[in-house]
């Protein structure tokens, strides 16, 4: 389906889009998780729009590298001196 | 050993690569992130005792967003400049993937993207390396920017716009490759 008209108890894709980006980002803890996760599945445009950003978010986690296992050992050393 | 040595253990050393990472940010520089996070530190173990032991990440965050203002009053935080050796593109092949082809296009996307980062505003860019490069919340995003978490929450939906666009444009497939 592309672009769905929503029923009682559904999401408009409108109200999906503004939300996206929290619910991409685990940041939505209410009922509405369910309800944009249903309506992505069920939804051609906002599927492909969600997909998109899925993939845009893991290829920005990949560019910078953590700190090394060196780095984190010099500032674990440094934190048992205090504790 | 001290009970106030078990509980710095116990809440902060978890999170030290967090720390690490967000100095680098705000400082550009790794070295000066190091001397951040341990002056982060030494402020957090002399604060546990004022510390209630809830959301240990976004008190030590904090702390490391004061003590870079106290450190560095005039300094802005940096959040990607356009000389930041941080963020580089792994040559192909580093990552150990097969297939040349797939190698030299996500090179490049690497590449767009880091082009792409650069030319976002101070803001954008700033939301985008605390999110979805060092992994932060936006609650722990907003306390590091001093911003509330709704601003994060709309600077990264215009910045993800604007990234993905430009990625469009220039005809790479989303969501297919890589």
């Amino acid at each position: 389906m592309l672009g769905r008209t929503p029923r009682r108890g559904q999401l408009s894709c409108r109200a999906v889009g503004r939300a996206l980006q929290a619910y991409l980002d685990d940041e939505i803890a209410d009922e509405r998780g369910p309800l944009i996760g249903n309506h992505l599945d069920a939804c051609l445009r906002c599927g492909m729009d969600a997909a998109s950003f899925r993939w845009l978010k893991a290829r920005l986690a990949g560019l910078a590298p953590g700190p090394t296992e060196h780095e984190l050992n010099r500032l674990r050393a440094f934190a048992d001196t205090l504790a | 050993m001290t009970v106030a040595g078990d509980a710095f253990r116990h809440y902060v050393v978890p999170e030290l690569a967090v720390l690490l990472r967000v100095a680098r940010r705000l400082t550009g520089d790794p070295t000066t992130a190091e001397d951040l996070v341990q002056e982060t530190l030494l402020r957090a173990y002399r604060g546990l005792e004022r510390f209630d032991g809830r959301h240990p990440r976004a008190w030590l965050l904090t702390i490391l967003r004061n003590t870079w203002r106290n450190m560095n009053r005039r300094a802005r935080p940096q959040l990607l400049r356009s000389d930041d050796e941080i963020l580089s593109v792994a040559a192909p092949g580093a990552d150990g993937r097969s297939g040349a082809e797939e190698q030299v296009i996500d090179h490049m996307i690497d590449g767009e993207l880091i082009a792409g980062l650069r030319q976002l505003s101070d803001n954008h860019r700033a939301v985008v390396m605390l999110v979805d490069v060092d992994g932060l919340t936006y609650q722990e995003a907003a306390d590091v920017l001093g911003v509330p978490a709704g601003t994060v929450m709309s600077r990264l939906h215009r910045a993800r716009r604007r990234l993905r666009r430009r990625l469009e444009q220039r005809g790479y497939p989303l969501a297919v490759t890589g």
